[in-house]
């Protein structure tokens, strides 16, 4: 969808399905996130209609999706917060139990969605989206799914194994972590799985960068640069040593050797 | 107290110290000087000549305002032909341009024709080309940002031309040389000389006419006499010299003493001047202990009592020593005990010192601090007089004698600044008092006034052990150095610096002569030794203390034979002048002009017409005038080795100026360093030296009939050119620098990042690999890897790290410029005709481990390593290559990397799983596969090319993670994912027990760890037994050497290309074959078929099958 839609207003059946359409090609880059939320935002005459949408996606089989689409809210969320969207607010804030179901299923919990989602929430809750009880609560919600998706399977799978050596592959397959979906018999969907997985990798990594992105991020306070840089700066070390090491030598013209043997004092590198 | 004293100095930080401070403030600040280059040039100017520098130029360009323009053409055609050429190093870039030859090549013809077939005098702007160009000539060199010093080979014969007849190339690298040692000495040196010897035009003329190389000075007189006497900055200096009330108190007791200690001084100055060449000895001995010991007993005996109670002691015997030149040894304690016995009379006798607490000077502390040039002594210097503000280096820079006296240091405090550290006191410490075999740098620098004054002085401390008078300096005079001084980039702003400077004006030569107060007697009003301002000069070279012997020993001769001659036509410095923008090394004191004890000054005597020794005088004089020009300049060797040393010093050529990391023999044609402390070079230029030895002899004795006589045979030398070196007919062709075989023919490498050529320079003849950093596709311009990757190269020097040579900038595309090894690893695992011996492979992988052992110490993650980018050397030197994925990590933070990185089949489980806080661990594992590859030939994890395929690959030999043996493994992103399903056991002993030692074996195993935090880091599995002791040792592929054509990845796939396309067709053949047979007569099956499916590579058989066990 060209900017220019995305940005413009369209009637509520319109942007019913410019959106369907935009969900629909929802790529993992923040990029992408953001313009979708701006939809939502523009288009905030038809908020309603263009939740509704939202959700129905949400319940469709694609783990990747949901995530996306959870990144949606995020940016979302951010927005309506700017622009003290009311609507949008309350509605995010109504929905995000159902949200947080549905990307991380109490059955299947999947680690790294808890992951994304509780950095989500909390993201939110620094927005003031959430007061400081309910952050809490989801949050302790999320915190107890991780630690029941941190069980391995392995072991079962190792016993089933043990029971039925000759099922092995067709053991295997049903015991693949199934977390792309939920209502198709799993041995059926490996192959999807394997896309799907190197699917999530790719965005993970586009959202990793985002989170990089924060690296660099430096507060307003006075001495935050300073500071971060203080905190940053380790003390010297051997490779410090050894660059200068390395300097002194070129520049000296000699050989480390020659340098060490020179100036035993100046070279505290340690005896390899 | 003179022992303690002694102890002290003795205690003095180690020469370790201070050589090595002071070789970084050096460097840091010749880098800086380039750096800066041009801004510093205008400072400069300005600075030192005032405002008449400014004037100077305009109206040099005015009258010549096509050279500006001829300049500009030619750099703006040498863009367009795109030859720029980017130094890898920057520092070293700037330096080298100052190194290329900054003249146009126009009046560069000119100048050589006229400077060897006289001069044309029909060219009448040529003197006012010449005063520019050589007035300026240091700041064009740094101006003219010409980077590459070869011309596209098409245009050779014309460089030829220019570029490689030595005297043009001697001149260049000498005044390049020279401008590298902080110039700022002998600008101000020149100026100086103009400014206070505004000579007549007559005597002008007469120069001239003597003279014709001294034109350029000739012609640069008239300019600066036509702009309003300078002293720029005098007033300011002055202004605040009245305004330190504590100074001016003292004033006038100093001036009294100072004007009594001056007579003394040209008494002694007298009685030295019947024995010329002592000053010279001194100083010049002590800093070149490489000049050959002649008279061994009279030094020694000279060091070992440094109270030298007799003053004729000291003008005894003078010849000698200047000619036998002093040996470190002898040097060493010599200048130790000196500076101690300095330095003591000062305490014993304060009282003396007319002003003890006179500012900086007066303090003992000061005086400690000359006695330890190292950080100590600027240390302390800065402590106590932190009016001064002086820079360490300039401080802690003057070695020599300690003065109490406030003259001595300022004159010292002169020096310094004169020195910058390049001359400084590094040197002298390490030669004297360190015994340091010999410094060469200091060759030229010996030759200057001021060392040698020091020496004397030091010698007159030595010998009476008493305090120097203070002497105020002379109101008139200027203080050149003020300005002058503003090219010091440490040096404190000048409001600090007033107070020092103002009564500074005190010359070298006069401290001297307040030194030698006590021996002299009479005096004549002024006396001045004229030793310097000529070595002043841009005397860079080594050579010159012998020369400069040799000329004074003629001057002196002079000066007694024709004493009441008329002073000849004195042009204002002339050696000075000569060569303008070339830095002498030392900078003359910025007093009065000297005067000799008759009264002339020391370029009068120069120009003597009627001096029948004139001639002789000017061979002589070579050193000053036309030693960049003269053949036999060129004949010794010394200098040989100084001027092609240069030139071969260009950006094109990289030789390896970084020393082996273990101790191989760095490339030592940088001459600016320690090099030449080293015994090789000592021994060689002893050697060396006889010949000039002797014409000092000869000289010496036509003179002073009264010393020793030795017949001597003069050789004349004769200038020959160097047979042309011939270029083969395609590097002829080659419009580039780097000659590269046309079409596909050069190529060895290709990736996403580009292609890599192979190409030859066509003048050294080094090969190189060229990496063109492709640019389609770049919507963000130049690709910020490729930067990345430049700038960690730059940084890493280690004999297993490829180097980066140069980044050049060629028609619109960017090369990077590395050395070239004929082979990559993947290329010499299947290299059709050579196996590697289990002796190599461990040398190989040890070298691996060593190269990225250095990169983790530097902080650098390679995130490469696979088996193509690992280039191996015809000697058998494994090189880590490609760093487009390299980065400097955080070693005490943990970070985020993306784990996109790591060619797949080397990514270890970590990455696979999502990690990315990830650290050196993850090269391990890549050379643990890569050292498998060493091993087997093959990949041990083809997977292909996805993560899930390549974690099962993994799973499939390594077994399946558990929990226990890697904890952190379930909190990794896809962990939930990728996780294995199915326990698997390893079988990596089973599969590779045979085919590795049992040693190697061990330590594979510990390599493929699935914990990065279990995985051993480099240095550790240095240490394993399998390196160290396990037979065999390892041993260098030495004989790669001998190997006929490279053999990289691309030429092995290239040839397995081939292979898999014959083994395809035989199979085929058989089968159709087997099918007929099977047709005709039911064969039971044909023995080739497996062998042939053998012949397959075992990476293909094994994707194959493992793709097809994949679950799913």
């Amino acid at each position: 969808m060209p900017t220019a839609e995305a940005e413009a207003e369209w009637d509520a059946f319109e942007a019913r399905l410019k959106f369907s359409t935009l969900l629909g090609s929802l790529s993992a880059s923040v990029a992408a996130a953001q313009k979708a939320a701006r939809f939502l935002m523009v288009n905030k005459h038809c908020g309603e209609d263009l939740f509704e949408v939202a959700l129905e996606w949400l319940e469709k089989d694609d783990m990747n999706l949901r995530i996306k689409i959870w990144g949606i809210w995020e940016e979302l969320s951010e927005m309506a917060m700017r622009e003290q969207h009311v609507d949008y607010i309350n509605r995010i804030r109504d929905n995000i139990q159902h949200f947080m179901d549905n990307i991380c299923p109490p059955e299947r919990p999947i680690a790294a969605n808890i992951r994304i989602v509780r950095k989500g929430v909390e993201r939110m809750h620094k927005l003031g989206l959430f007061s400081n009880t309910r952050a809490k609560e989801l949050d302790e919600m999320l915190k107890h799914r991780t630690s029941s998706s941190q069980n391995p399977d392995l072991d079962a799978v190792e016993a089933a194994h043990k029971q039925d050596p000759g099922e092995e592959a067709h053991d295997m397959k049903h015991r693949w972590p199934n977390a792309f979906g939920d209502n198709k018999p799993s041995g059926a969907k490996r192959p999807t799985d394997k896309k799907q997985i190197e699917q999530r990798i790719e965005e993970d990594r586009e959202r990793h960068k985002r989170l990089k992105e924060s690296i660099w991020q430096i507060g307003n306070g006075e001495h935050e640069e300073s500071d971060k840089m203080w905190e940053e700066c380790s003390d010297i070390d051997e490779g410090d040593l050894m660059a200068a090491e390395d300097e002194t030598s070129e520049m000296l013209g000699i050989s480390i050797d020659e340098l060490r043997r020179r100036f035993p004092a100046q070279t505290p590198v340690a005896a390899v | 107290m003179a022992s303690s004293s002694r102890a002290n100095s003795m205690k003095a930080p180690p020469k370790d110290d201070r050589s090595w401070t002071d070789h970084r403030d050096h460097e840091s600040t010749s880098k800086h000087s380039s750096r800066k280059s041009k801004r510093r040039r205008s400072i400069e100017f300005q600075s030192k000549y005032g405002s008449r520098a400014e004037e100077v130029e305009r109206v040099a360009r005015d009258h010549r305002p096509d050279l500006e323009g001829r300049s500009r053409r030619r750099s703006r055609s040498r863009q367009s032909r795109g030859d720029h050429h980017l130094d890898s190093r920057q520092g070293r870039e700037l330096r080298r341009e100052s190194d290329i030859p900054n003249r146009e090549g126009h009046s560069e013809r000119e100048e050589y024709l006229y400077r060897h077939h006289g001069r044309p005098s029909d060219r009448t702007n040529e003197p006012e080309d010449r005063a520019y160009r050589e007035y300026y000539q240091e700041g064009r060199g740094y101006k003219s940002v010409e980077r590459n010093p070869y011309p596209p080979p098409n245009q050779y014969d014309e460089f030829y031309d220019y570029h490689h007849r030595s005297e043009h190339h001697q001149n260049y690298h000498n005044s390049k040389k020279d401008l590298r040692r902080g110039s700022f000495n002998h600008r101000n040196h020149k100026s100086e000389h103009s400014r206070r010897q505004p000579s007549p035009g007559r005597q002008h003329r007469h120069q001239r006419d003597e003279l014709k190389n001294s034109q350029a000075r000739d012609e640069l007189e008239p300019s600066n006499r036509s702009l309003s006497p300078d002293t720029s900055l005098e007033p300011s200096a002055a202004d605040k010299l009245t305004k330190s009330s504590r100074r001016s108190s003292k004033q006038k007791s100093r001036t009294l003493r100072h004007l009594k200690a001056r007579k003394a001084a040209q008494d002694f100055f007298r009685q030295l001047s019947t024995s010329p060449s002592r000053e010279n000895t001194e100083p010049s001995g002590a800093q070149s202990p490489s000049r050959p010991v002649k008279s061994a007993d009279d030094q020694s005996s000279r060091n070992s009592s440094p109270k030298r109670s007799e003053p004729e002691s000291s003008n005894v015997s003078l010849h000698e020593e200047k000619i036998s030149g002093m040996n470190t040894a002898n040097h060493g304690p010599r200048r130790g005990p000196g500076s101690i016995d300095t330095r003591q009379p000062y305490a014993a006798h304060p009282s003396q010192y007319g002003t003890p607490t006179h500012s900086h000077h007066g303090s003992p502390h000061s005086a400690s601090s000359y006695g330890r040039p190292g950080w100590g002594g600027s240390y302390y210097a800065q402590q106590q007089h932190s009016v001064n503000a002086y820079s360490p280096h300039r401080q802690h820079s003057y070695p020599g004698p300690q003065h109490g006296d406030q003259h001595y240091y300022q004159n010292s405090h002169y020096y310094a600044q004169g020195q910058q550290g390049y001359h400084g006191p590094p040197y002298h410490a390490q030669s004297n008092g360190h015994g340091y075999p010999e410094d060469r740098r200091f060759s030229g620098s010996q030759t200057s006034p001021i060392d040698s004054n020091n020496a004397i002085i030091q010698s007159s401390n030595n010998n009476q052990n008493q305090a120097q008078v203070s002497m105020p300096s002379q109101p008139g005079s200027k203080n050149p150095s003020a300005a002058a001084d503003d090219d010091n980039p440490f040096r404190p702003p000048k409001s600090l610096r007033a107070e020092d400077e103002g009564p500074v004006s005190i010359t070298a030569n006069d401290s001297a002569i307040e030194q030698s107060s006590n021996t002299s007697t009479t005096g004549v009003s002024k006396v001045s030794f004229a030793f310097k301002a000529k070595h002043a000069g841009p005397n860079p070279k080594p050579v010159p203390d012998l020369s400069q012997k040799m000329k004074e020993t003629k001057k002196e001769n002079i000066m007694e034979n024709d004493k009441q001659k008329a002073p000849v036509g004195a042009p204002t410095a002339p050696i000075a002048n000569r060569e303008p923008p070339r830095e002498p090394r030392r900078r003359e004191p910025p007093h009065e002009p000297y005067r000799d004890p008759y009264g002339r000054t020391r370029d009068e005597r120069y120009y003597d017409p009627y001096d029948r020794d004139r001639h002789e005088r000017q061979y002589d004089e070579r050193y000053r005038d036309e030693r960049y020009y003269n053949q036999e300049y060129r004949g010794d060797p010394r200098d040989y080795y100084d001027g092609p040393r240069d030139y071969r010093r260009d950006a094109r050529e990289h030789r390896n100026m970084r020393p082996g990391w273990h101790g191989e023999k760095p490339d030592y044609r940088d001459e600016r360093f320690d090099e030449r402390r080293h015994p090789e070079y000592d021994r060689r230029r002893e050697g060396d030296k006889a010949p000039r030895h002797k014409q000092e002899h000869k000289h010496r004795s036509e003179h002073k009939p009264d010393h020793k006589h030795e017949v001597i045979i003069v050789k004349k030398k004769m200038t020959r050119t160097l047979p042309r070196p011939k270029l083969s007919e395609e590097h002829t062709q080659s419009t580039s620098v780097y000659f590269r075989k046309p079409g596909n023919e050069s190529v060895i490498g290709a990736g996403t990042y580009g292609k890599v050529f192979k190409a030859v320079h066509v003048y050294t003849k080094e090969e190189v690999a060229l990496k063109k950093i492709r640019m389609e596709g770049e919507r963000d311009g130049f690709p910020v890897t490729a930067v990345r990757e430049v700038k960690l190269l730059q940084s890493l020097h280690h004999p297993n790290i490829v180097r980066l040579l140069e980044v050049m900038v060629e028609n619109n595309d960017c090369y990077m410029v590395f050395e070239y090894a004929s082979h990559d690893l993947t290329g010499l695992l299947f290299h059709p005709n050579f196996v590697l011996t289990a002796a190599h492979k461990k040398h190989l992988i040890k070298q691996l481990f060593e190269g990225l052992d250095y990169l983790h110490r530097r902080g650098v993650l390679h995130r490469d390593i696979k088996a193509a980018n690992i280039l191996v050397s015809n000697r058998g030197e494994l090189k880590l290559a490609d760093f487009g994925l390299a980065r400097f990590y955080k070693k005490h933070k943990v970070q985020d990397y993306t784990n996109r990185v790591i060619t797949i089949w080397y990514r270890p489980p970590e990455l696979l799983l999502g990690e990315t806080q990830y650290g050196v661990a993850v090269d391990v594992w890549s050379a643990a596969c890569v050292m498998m590859e060493v091993f087997t030939k093959h990949a041990i994890f083809p997977g292909d090319g996805h993560e899930i395929n390549q974690l099962e690959k993994i799973y499939n030999i390594l077994g399946t993670p558990t929990l226990e043996e890697w904890p952190g493994m379930k909190d990794l992103a896809w962990y939930d994912f990728l996780r294995p399903t199915a326990k698997k056991s390893n079988v990596f002993l089973d599969k590779f027990r045979e085919r590795l030692t049992p040693q190697a074996c061990q330590l594979m195993q510990a390599l493929f760890v699935y914990d990065p935090k279990k995985r051993p880091i480099a240095e550790y599995v240095l240490k394993h037994p399998y390196f160290t002791t396990e037979e065999p040792a390892p041993a260098q592929a030495v004989e790669l050497y001998d190997l006929k054509g490279d053999w990289h990845e691309f030429e092995s796939k290239q040839l397995r290309r081939k292979k898999e396309q014959r083994d395809k067709d035989t199979r085929v053949r058989q089968a159709q074959d087997e099918h007929k047979r099977k047709a005709a007569a039911l064969e039971p099956q044909s023995e080739t078929g497996p062998e042939v499916k053998k012949a397959r590579p075992n990476t293909k058989m094994d994707t194959e099958a493992e793709t097809a066990a994949v679950p799913g």
